[in-house]
């Protein structure tokens, strides 16, 4: 045997290794936002239009994960809008009050996804801040012994920032990582130096995210 | 961990004496969760991302190029993108201490990622690449770019250059390669220049339908150690220790007195480094003389190196050390001993500049190079003010028996000698100290770890029959020579006792140049056929550590 072989040996002898197999989370498609939603485009497909640029034709029959995405005219008080007469992409920013000028309202989300559909990022590029929000069924179903207890108790939305400094004023970006519709998701809201209020308005960002709607996807095995 | 298992790590670990390691440049890093300041996550050396490339330009296949992880908030050698930042060691940045949630971090807050400089604080110089095969999720006017891998994670890349990207011809939603070009890292934050020059590098994956953001520490040391073209350590999915490279990896048993001292590292071969840092004697306790009529206190002192002749300014060579802690105790016996100040006496910088200098009076202008350099003067600090927070004047009565100030004397003339801060951590230091009044109490020949000459096995394989049971034992075979003075027949080394061996009948693991033989006893290794090392069930790694020293000492 050489070397090798007893470096092999000694990792045999070690901790368990982690399992390289991933299984698919199912999406909870008897939530009522996610039957509304299939109600709505009952026998049809949404356009692929609906997902941004870059998405091909076959997308929208491809996406087996609720797509989480903005639009303008959606607010916890007003139904989302219908799925075939959508408007351009992009956010009710009523209530928002740290939303920056300098941004726009409407953004045609830029679109990517696995070949297998069970993931999906979109791109939203308001100038000064850019949103993105993306989706994964994909999910490792084995949970590394150093990390068995703390996720054990994790529950709630988990808010992240990218600050270097220590400092929460310097903060111009934050990520989301939340669980919808049994789905986990990362929504990541970055801001200009000019739109920084955004960036550290949390509750700001909770209006982001309740405006969140379902604008493609469809349940497959 | 089992107990083979241990001795079978151990052995890996030993591996790590022989071949490339030795030629390769002093990459040093403290363990997963050290953090500069504050509590990182202890016991995780989980490697979460295996196989990953490394995300920054490094090693031979690019240019021999280097990559610093290290802190922002808590930098070495001052704040942005001072040289002295862009230096060995690693420092782990998960769970650094930041405002909002991190929920696997101790205090539920803290830095999601890790913080990597590259070579130099160049901007739009150095490449990042991908660190596996995916699809470009998003890339943002705040130049973040993100990778979905394919196998199911996913990284971000923050602070890249703008145009760097557009040239690398990323799109979102395109495929993209591992190791192919993401872009080049630059200081963007926010959309402009608003940081040091470095990558933001953090990655999360869906774990048990819960996003999770990965404690990478150990899967980048694994990814920069391919890059370099060494064993990743990764042992099924978690980070083996390197007693080398790792700082502080394992407390070892120095020769002398059994004072705990770290692990040797090889420094001296990276002419990058300061020679003070590359000798490890970091007071520059140069004798004037040539080797052979150096002072007996260096030529007794643990952990000289004699091969490595690095010479400073004047021409002489400075004396060498195995261990941080042994050039750090050397400096603390000079002071006591050499200087005469005593382990409480009253210094001044000026007093300390006289002797460093060898000058008769402090009216000489080499003392006062040296009492510039520590002191200055009011208007214009000099290095001490940097550990005193206020300007400390040439005469001011400096009081050796307050450890603290000891602690800020030595870090002021560390920088001195370096050029730098960061010569060694306090820990380090006190070790070193604590070595040096052992000696300066005891002398040189007490020693918990004795090494003694004796009867080799036949063949010179392992049985020294005079070890206790348990004990740790090498030998080395009469035909390659011993090398201990005086020990004709080869030589035995014995360290400490911990539980009884099992006699069992030995099954072959391993042969070649490095051979292992693992049974319910422990495991024995043989080292190039030159060092043959029992490791028995149980084995304390301190005990394993310490004939990994003794091996150093002796290549």
């Amino acid at each position: 045997m050489t070397v090798r072989a007893l470096i092999s040996a000694a990792a045999l002898c070690l901790a368990t290794p982690l399992a390289a197999q991933t299984t698919l989370t199912t999406p909870d498609w008897s939530a009522p936002e996610a039957s509304r939603f299939l109600e709505e485009t009952r026998g049809r497909l949404v356009d692929p239009g609906a997902l941004g640029e870059g998405a091909d034709a076959r997308a929208p029959a491809r996406l087996s994960l609720p797509v989480l995405g903005l639009r303008p005219g959606f607010t916890e008080a007003s139904p989302p809008p219908q799925p075939g007469a959508l408007v351009e992409p992009g956010l009710d920013t009523s209530g928002i009050a740290s939303w920056p000028a300098c941004a726009s309202r409407a953004a045609t989300p830029a679109f990517a996804s696995d070949d297998g559909g069970e993931w999906y990022a979109q791109t939203y590029d308001f100038g000064c801040v850019t949103i993105v929000v993306s989706g994964d069924r994909r999910t490792d179903p084995n949970v590394p012994n150093a990390l068995v207890e703390e996720l054990a108790d994790r529950s709630g939305d988990v808010v992240s920032t990218v600050d270097e400094e220590d400092d929460p004023a310097a903060v111009l970006s934050v990520s989301y990582d939340i669980v919808r519709l049994n789905v986990p998701y990362v929504v990541t809201i970055e801001c200009a130096k000019e739109a920084a209020g955004l960036c550290r308005d949390r509750a700001g960002h909770q209006l982001v995210l309740s405006r969140l709607v379902i604008v493609a996807g469809r349940p497959r095995p | 961990m089992n107990r083979i298992a241990r001795a079978a790590m151990t052995a890996a670990a030993l591996m790590l004496l022989t071949g490339a390691v030795w030629a390769q440049e002093a990459f040093r890093y403290h363990g997963p969760g050290q953090l500069a300041v504050g509590s990182g996550r202890k016991d995780d050396r989980t490697v979460y991302l295996r196989g990953m490339y490394f995300p920054l330009q490094a090693g031979p296949q690019h240019q021999n190029a280097h990559a610093y992880a290290n802190s922002q908030i808590h930098p070495v050698a001052g704040p942005g993108n001072a040289v002295g930042n862009y230096a060995y060691p690693w420092r782990d940045t998960y769970c650094e201490k930041r405002s909002w949630d991190m929920p696997l971090c101790p205090g539920k807050t803290g830095h999601q990622g890790l913080d990597i400089r590259p070579q130099k604080a160049t901007a739009n110089a150095f490449p990042a690449f991908a660190m596996d095969d995916g699809v470009v999720a998003s890339i943002t006017n705040n130049t973040t770019v993100t990778i979905r891998a394919n196998a199911g994670y996913v990284c971000r890349y923050l602070h890249l250059d703008r145009s760097s990207i557009t040239q690398a011809g990323l799109k979102i939603g395109s495929a993209i390669k591992r190791g192919d070009l993401v872009g080049r890292v630059s200081n963007i934050m926010g959309g402009v220049p608003n940081t040091t020059i470095h990558l933001h590098f953090d990655c999360y994956k869906s774990i048990s339908g819960k996003v999770v953001r990965l404690p990478i520490f150990a899967s980048l040391i694994a990814a920069y150690r391919r890059a370099w073209g060494l064993d990743d350590l990764d042992r099924g999915g978690q980070l083996a220790v390197d007693p080398i490279r790792e700082m502080g990896a394992f407390a070892v048993a120095s020769s002398n007195d059994g004072t705990p001292v770290g692990p040797a590292v090889a420094a001296a071969a990276d002419a990058a480094l300061p020679k003070s840092l590359r000798t490890k004697n970091f007071g520059a306790i140069t004798p004037s003389t040539e080797p052979a009529a150096w002072p007996a206190y260096i030529l007794k002192w643990p952990g000289l190196i004699r091969s490595v002749e690095i010479r400073d300014a004047f021409g002489k060579i400075i004396p060498a050390f195995a261990t941080d802690e042994a050039g750090v105790g050397l400096w603390w016996y000079w002071m006591v001993q050499r200087a005469g100040f005593g382990a409480s006496g009253v210094v001044s910088f000026e007093k300390i500049a006289l002797k460093y200098s060898g000058a008769s009076t402090v009216d000489e202008p080499v003392v006062a190079k040296y009492v510039t350099a520590y002191s200055g003067a009011a208007e214009r600090p000099g290095l001490s003010k940097q550990y005193f927070g206020r300007f400390v004047d040439r005469k001011e009565s400096l009081d050796l028996a307050d450890l603290e100030i000891r602690w800020r004397i030595a870090q002021t003339l560390f920088h001195n000698e370096a050029g730098r801060t960061g010569s060694v951590d306090r820990a380090t230091y006190d070790r070193g100290v604590a070595l040096a009044d052992r000696i300066l109490a005891n002398g040189f020949e007490v020693g918990a770890v004795a090494v003694a000459g004796g009867t080799p096995a036949a063949g010179g394989g392992v049985g020294a029959a005079a070890a206790p049971p348990g004990s740790v034992t090498i030998t080395t075979p009469a035909a390659v020579g011993g090398p201990t003075a005086g020990a004709a027949g080869g030589a035995a080394t014995t360290v400490g006792a911990s539980g009884a061996a099992a006699a069992v009948t030995p099954t072959p693991v391993l042969t070649g140049t490095a051979s292992a033989t693992a049974s319910a006893g422990g495991v024995e290794i043989v080292v190039g056929g030159r060092y043959t090392v029992r490791v028995p069930p149980g084995a304390d790694p301190a005990m394993v550590s310490a004939l990994l020293d003794i091996l150093d000492r002796r290549r």
